[in-house]
């Protein structure tokens, strides 16, 4: 049977449309601060990381620096930049996306070293560095690589795919990534996950992470499921 | 009738090709396209800017850069760095900047004008386009964001990021080109972006006012043409 200290900090989510005023920033983290016991961490559009930081400096949720999202196209100076700035800001967590062009151009130094870059320019001031390498748009054999990649580069996470691109990671990614890779790197899976069944399929395939954009409706869902394993 | 010539269509079109998943050699095979076609200009990601300059040196078609793409979301300070880089790192280049609508919408216009001015400034005479994303904004904001671009120094409004991962995205239309050269006059120029994907379509933008059509159909639109100028002499 599942408890609550199964989905204890299992869950990161993210307000980054690009059409959110402070004011239902604000009001997202108040309504998120609720679910604390949940939530890992919050990524956050990167102009408005220091309003958040400031409203979630009293809990143990990590506020999230996005970088180079949702495209990775970026020179690594920019990502380099950006991560800095975040960190700078108070962001405790980095998603950065992978430069997928070049990485299915069979540049794998380069996207290697492009990763490395950013992991340097933020080690040891933060929790964690998660790389997102679009798995939807590559092979079995492509996903391999990518995970071994974004491991060797010294990231600590990989996130399966970004929100805002219409992917779906399916739970088979998950399998492999866990399957392959063994504890050696975390997984996020992200995008597309709507419902808590899939939340809960995600997390039994291997998932350490969930990444959710609806979460308050997931929550309740949850809390309402564990109220009822309890009264049983 | 066509009332444009080839030559003068291709001029209004900037060849769009911000796919995170294209390879090098698609993108080597789209800057040959653009070149051959001599498009007004090739609309990219920045990490393609020194491909681009490479392979579009001797032509005039511009190398037209996205910037906080598609976002607009990140500050003002990483704006500028983005700029800079671009700058350095390819030549002939025009900027196609995200505006920060968040701020819009908190109300915060002065935030917004500098954030503008800020890129106009680090782009040192190249033209500046200000994305201002039609498709998320009430007719009021779409006002305010035209007149808060020619107030920081921009060239162009844009209507759309054509990124349909946003709530509430939607093609451009003609109507949304009209409505904004109502509202900027002949003081700007409007690039019309986001779902344009036929020669009737590209049509209907520019008599309706739009100075440059941002489409990755570009190549269709202008084969379309050939088609059709024929049927229609």
């Amino acid at each position: 049977m599942l408890t609550k200290d199964f989905f204890l900090k299992k869950f990161d989510t993210s307000i980054i449309e690009p059409n959110v005023p402070d004011e239902e920033v604000i009001a997202f983290i108040k309504e998120c601060m609720k679910y604390s016991e949940y939530l890992a961490g919050i990524a956050f559009n990167l102009h408005q990381l220091p309003l958040a930081v400031k409203l979630l400096k009293d809990t143990d949720i990590d506020v999230v620096g996005i970088v180079a999202y949702p495209l990775g196209s970026l020179p690594t100076e920019v990502k380099v930049k950006q991560a800095k700035w975040a960190v700078k800001n108070g962001a405790k967590q980095i998603d950065m996306c992978m430069e997928l062009g070049a990485f299915k151009s069979g540049k794998y130094e380069a996207v290697e070293r492009d990763i490395e870059a950013v992991v340097a320019a933020v080690d040891g001031k933060v929790h964690n560095v998660s790389v997102i390498p679009f798995l939807a748009f590559l092979t079995e054999e492509e996903k391999i690589t990518a995970v071994e990649i974004i491991k060797n580069a010294g990231a600590t996470m990989v996130k399966t795919n970004p929100r805002l691109l219409g992917l779906v990671t399916p739970v088979e990614d998950v399998k492999l990534i866990r399957e392959k890779f063994g504890t050696s790197i975390k997984i996020i899976a992200s995008a597309g996950v709507r419902t808590l069944e899939k939340a809960i399929e995600m997390l039994e395939a291997g998932a350490d992470r969930i990444a959710i954009s609806t979460p308050f409706q997931m929550f309740s869902s949850l809390n309402k499921l564990l109220g009822e394993g309890e009264t049983k | 009738m066509i009332k444009i010539t080839e030559k003068e269509l291709v001029k209004f079109i900037d060849q769009t090709n911000l796919k995170p998943q294209a390879t090098e050699e698609e993108m080597r095979k789209f800057l040959e396209e653009a070149k051959k076609y001599d498009f007004c200009g090739v609309a990219i990601m920045p990490a393609w800017a020194p491909l681009a300059s490479k392979i579009l040196k001797g032509s005039d078609v511009k190398i037209v850069v996205a910037i906080g793409f598609p976002l607009g979301t990140i500050p003002t300070e990483l704006k500028v760095e983005e700029v800079k880089w671009v700058l350095e790192n390819s030549s002939n280049c025009e900027i196609d900047m995200v505006m920060n609508i968040p701020l819009l919408k908190s109300g915060k216009y002065v935030a917004v004008r500098k954030d503008i001015e800020a890129v106009v400034k680090a782009a040192e005479g190249v033209p500046v386009k200000v994305i201002i994303e039609v498709p998320l904004l009430t007719k009021d904001e779409i006002v305010i964001a035209s007149l808060i671009s020619e107030l920081a120094g921009a060239q162009y409004v844009k209507t759309s990021t054509g990124f349909k991962g946003f709530k509430g995205w939607r093609p451009t239309t003609a109507e949304d080109v009209r409505f904004i050269k109502s509202v900027v006059g002949d003081k700007m120029k409007v690039k019309a972006a986001g779902g344009i994907r036929t020669l009737s379509q590209a049509l209907e933008i520019i008599e309706a006012g739009a100075s440059r059509i941002g489409t990755s159909s570009g190549v269709q639109i202008v084969e379309d043409y050939r088609r059709l100028s024929k049927l229609f002499p």
